[in-house]
């Protein structure tokens, strides 16, 4: 099993598509720092705007946390468009390049070769979130230091900067566990067919239709909302409340996690049975 | 006949008030005169609905005349009255001060005074003091300012030779009610209309007339 | 010799919805064969050997490979055959190398340089072990797949129409390959081919198919020269060796003429004598070319299928 999954993360990792979500991260984090800091104080100020009259502020509120938070909220819709490139080429990859009758007449069974690629697939996901960490957080501090962090949500929420960093954990771990479904979801469509531009339009349509409907004020939506997986995603945000709901957010996570599964699980009979005919 | 005297019982009551408005704050400003300079550390709590600020501790360097500096290793928020706190900001400029009333303000007699700004460049457009005259320290503050906003100041001492306070409660609250709207837009202004709470300053180890380094106040 | 059966196959069967692609196929590859697998396009080879390899489940009949039920003993099974189906497909983006350490490893074997570098001697490709395979030409790639094919030694391989594509100089290569692995290493092989010519330069045994039907089956030298061939003599004075075939015993196998050709279905032995006997009869012989009915058959179903 460990050298299936080695040699699945080879295919991701040598493949030039891979490295896409990598080079789109890579070129818009520094732009946005960029920015952000050519605005500097700007954003404080105008988040501020009507405290300004009766405060006055102190210390470094644009600072690396708040940098990283504003990444955070501003390309977490799109990850997923970096995400199903991957997932969508999973099996689809396979089946267009004829590898498959190369792969499934080895000594492994279709359920290994299924989760192998599962498994290099979340390690995918981690490690380009962990390049988003990277680029986001750690450069920001080391850019713009640590302080504060100035959050808005209908109040205005300042904590302590001692009082950021395991939020900034759980967040990113939550991003994770969302991609996670996303890519599960891309890897489902991937088993179906046998080229790789239909998974990954066909994720990103889903992804993009059900976030509509997630945020849609409509009354009929609000009941059917709590099954979208999309609406769960966005449960990140959550930890930069000043009380956090962990109740709430584990709740979602059950959500994701059995989504994932069932995608999985769903790909596995799919993919058992499949005739290989490519 | 009655007319004029009532006339001239008004003028005169105008002048007396006036009079004694001016007497009452310029005690008040030479007491403050005694004031050199001082540091003094400040613990600030926010009890807002709409701010969730954590306890933060600053110091606060003054020196005459208008030199401040605020040192803090976090973040602060502080309201702008409770830096150049003394409300020698007040006494600054061209204004017009009117005597009230007398009442009693928690079982203390002071005297009610408002003040108007003449000039139309300052963001406060009313304030009115409490003044325990006896004492010479202002005991509470009330302002009004453009955003028609009302901040209200309650000042405690455990010492009144300088009139520098042990505490202070800012108490912020507005007349209109909390819009509904929240778009991006109007976000300030409903953020002024539901800006509604207190900010409690205790300030301690008062070192008063002690002599500050004109350094301190470098890069401010 | 031929005790051991190393494929054995019984009512076969695969439905695409109402297409018989195979139809209730029976066959036995003895050990050391090199069993042809013979059928025009689309006769339903590849459909049956992505069955034998479990690409493709079967909708009846049973396979068993070694002995052993394919469908239970898949992983046993599948370690001791390498195959090449169709075209030979690789991961474009990594290398010759790459890809049979990759394809090794997954064949469980342990895969290391030597091994890898002396398959990629083997074939041909050595010089080019750091290349992408997006560069190779597909002579290179087919090469590459018989290493894949080898490289984790196996006692079965099944080569799906392993000479497409190649130039006659590489065909020879490959043919000599498959004999020099049956002859000097003792493998099994189980070769499909649409070409008869192939098969019959190198097959012990074979099987013919057509719409997933078995048509022949037998010993290759056995079934091509069963049976008469049909012979077309061309000679100078056609209207005198009709003359003097008639006036022969040789009438009986005389089948038609036309220009200065004649048809004759006979048996194979015969035809040199026949030959003997125009030439003393003063008869100019130009050409004899023998059809043996087995390649005409085939041709037919080939031709049939094409249409």
């Amino acid at each position: 099993m460990i050298t299936l999954i080695y040699i699945e993360l080879l295919k991701i990792y040598k493949k030039w598509r891979t490295y896409i979500g990598f080079i789109a991260i890579g070129i818009l984090i520094p732009i946005i720092q960029l920015a952000l800091y050519s605005t500097k104080d700007q954003y404080i100020r105008v988040l501020t705007r009507g405290l300004q009259d009766s405060f006055i502020f102190i210390g470094n509120l644009f600072n690396g946390y708040l940098i990283a938070y504003l990444i955070l909220s501003s390309l977490f819709i799109h990850i997923p468009f970096l995400i199903v490139l991957v997932g969508g080429d999973a099996f689809a990859s396979e089946a267009t390049a004829g590898t498959y009758r190369m792969l499934l007449i080895r000594p492994v069974s279709r359920l290994e070769v299924i989760i192998s690629k599962y498994i290099a697939g979340i390690i995918y996901v981690v490690s380009l979130i962990v390049w988003l960490v990277l680029l986001s957080l750690i450069v920001s501090i080391l850019l713009f230091g640590t302080g504060n962090l100035i959050s808005f949500r209908g109040k205005l929420i300042i904590f302590d900067s001692n009082n950021v960093l395991w939020r900034f954990f759980y967040a990113y771990s939550f991003a994770i566990l969302s991609m996670i479904t996303v890519y599960s979801l891309s890897f489902l469509f991937s088993s179906l067919v046998e080229n790789a531009i239909g998974p990954i339009v066909a994720t990103m349509a889903v992804i993009i239709i059900l976030f509509v409907l997630s945020t849609l004020p409509i009354e009929f939506f609000d009941k059917i909302q709590p099954y979208f997986f999309t609406t769960h995603m966005s449960q990140w945000d959550n930890f930069f409340n000043e009380t956090v709901d962990f109740k709430e957010i584990i709740n979602s996570a059950f959500v994701l996690v059995g989504y994932s599964i069932g995608f999985l699980i769903l790909t596995s009979v799919i993919f058992i049975r499949k005739d290989i005919l490519s | 006949m009655a007319a004029i005297i009532s006339i001239l019982i008004f003028l005169h009551c105008t002048f007396a008030q006036q009079k004694d408005a001016l007497k009452i704050l310029n005690d008040i400003k030479h007491k403050y005169d005694l004031i050199k300079d001082y540091e003094v550390e400040a613990e600030i709590k926010f009890d807002f609905s709409s701010i969730k600020v954590p306890d933060t501790k600053i110091k606060i360097y003054y020196k005459k005349p208008n030199k401040t500096k605020i040192q803090s290793d976090n973040f602060a928020m502080i309201p702008k009255q409770a830096v150049s706190f003394s409300p020698i900001d007040l006494f600054k400029g061209d204004f017009s001060a009117v005597f009230i009333r007398s009442e009693l303000l928690d079982s203390k007699s002071v005297d009610v005074i408002k003040v108007i700004p003449n000039s139309d460049t300052t963001d406060i457009i009313l304030s009115t003091l409490w003044i325990d005259s006896s004492e010479k320290l202002i005991r509470k503050i009330e302002t009004v300012n453009k955003h028609s906003m009302t901040v209200r100041i309650d000042l405690s001492y455990n010492e009144n030779k300088y009139g520098l306070p042990s505490k202070v409660i800012f108490s912020f609250g507005s007349e209109e009610k909390n819009g509904n709207q929240t778009t991006q837009k109007n976000l300030g202004a409903n953020f002024r209309r539901s800006l509604n709470g207190t900010v409690t300053i205790i300030y301690s180890n008062y070192k008063i007339n002690k002599g500050i380094p004109d350094k301190i106040f470098i890069n401010n | 010799m031929q005790s051991e059966k190393v494929i054995e196959v019984k009512g076969l069967t695969k439905k695409f919805g109402n297409l018989n692609a195979v139809d209730n196929l029976d066959f036995i590859v003895y050990r050391r064969d090199i069993f042809g697998f013979l059928g025009p396009n689309g006769a339903g080879k590849s459909t049956t050997i992505r069955m034998l390899l479990s690409l493709i489940k079967p909708t009846a009949g049973s396979i068993k490979i070694f002995g052993l039920p394919l469908k239970s003993h898949r992983k046993e099974i599948l370690k001791k055959v390498g195959a090449i189906v169709e075209k030979p497909d690789f991961y474009l983006y990594l290398s010759a190398y790459q890809n049979l350490e990759i394809l090794g490893r997954l064949s469980g074997i342990d895969v290391t340089k030597n091994k890898i570098m002396e398959m990629l001697e083997l074939v041909g490709l050595s010089e080019r072990y750091k290349s992408k395979v997006k560069t190779f030409s597909h002579g290179m790639k087919q090469r590459l797949g018989l290493a894949q094919a080898l490289l984790h030694d196996p006692e079965l391989i099944i080569l799906d129409e392993p000479t497409t594509g190649l130039d006659p100089q590489g065909m020879k290569e490959i043919r000599d390959l498959i004999i020099h692995l049956s002859k000097d290493k003792g493998k099994t092989i189980f070769l499909s081919s649409h070409i008869l010519r192939e098969v019959e330069l190198i097959a012990t045994r074979m099987i013919i198919i057509n719409k997933g039907k078995a048509q022949v089956e037998g010993n290759v030298q056995d079934l091509l020269n069963s049976g008469n061939v049909t012979v077309t003599f061309e000679v100078n004075d056609i209207e005198n060796a009709i003359r003097i075939i008639d006036s022969s015993q040789w009438k009986n196998y005389f089948k038609s003429s036309e220009k200065n050709l004649i048809y004759f279905e006979m048996p194979q032995n015969e035809i040199s004598f026949l030959n003997k006997y125009l030439i003393e009869n003063n008869i100019e012989v130009s050409a004899v070319v023998p059809v043996r009915s087995l390649e005409d058959y085939f041709l037919k179903i080939t031709e049939g299928n094409e249409k």
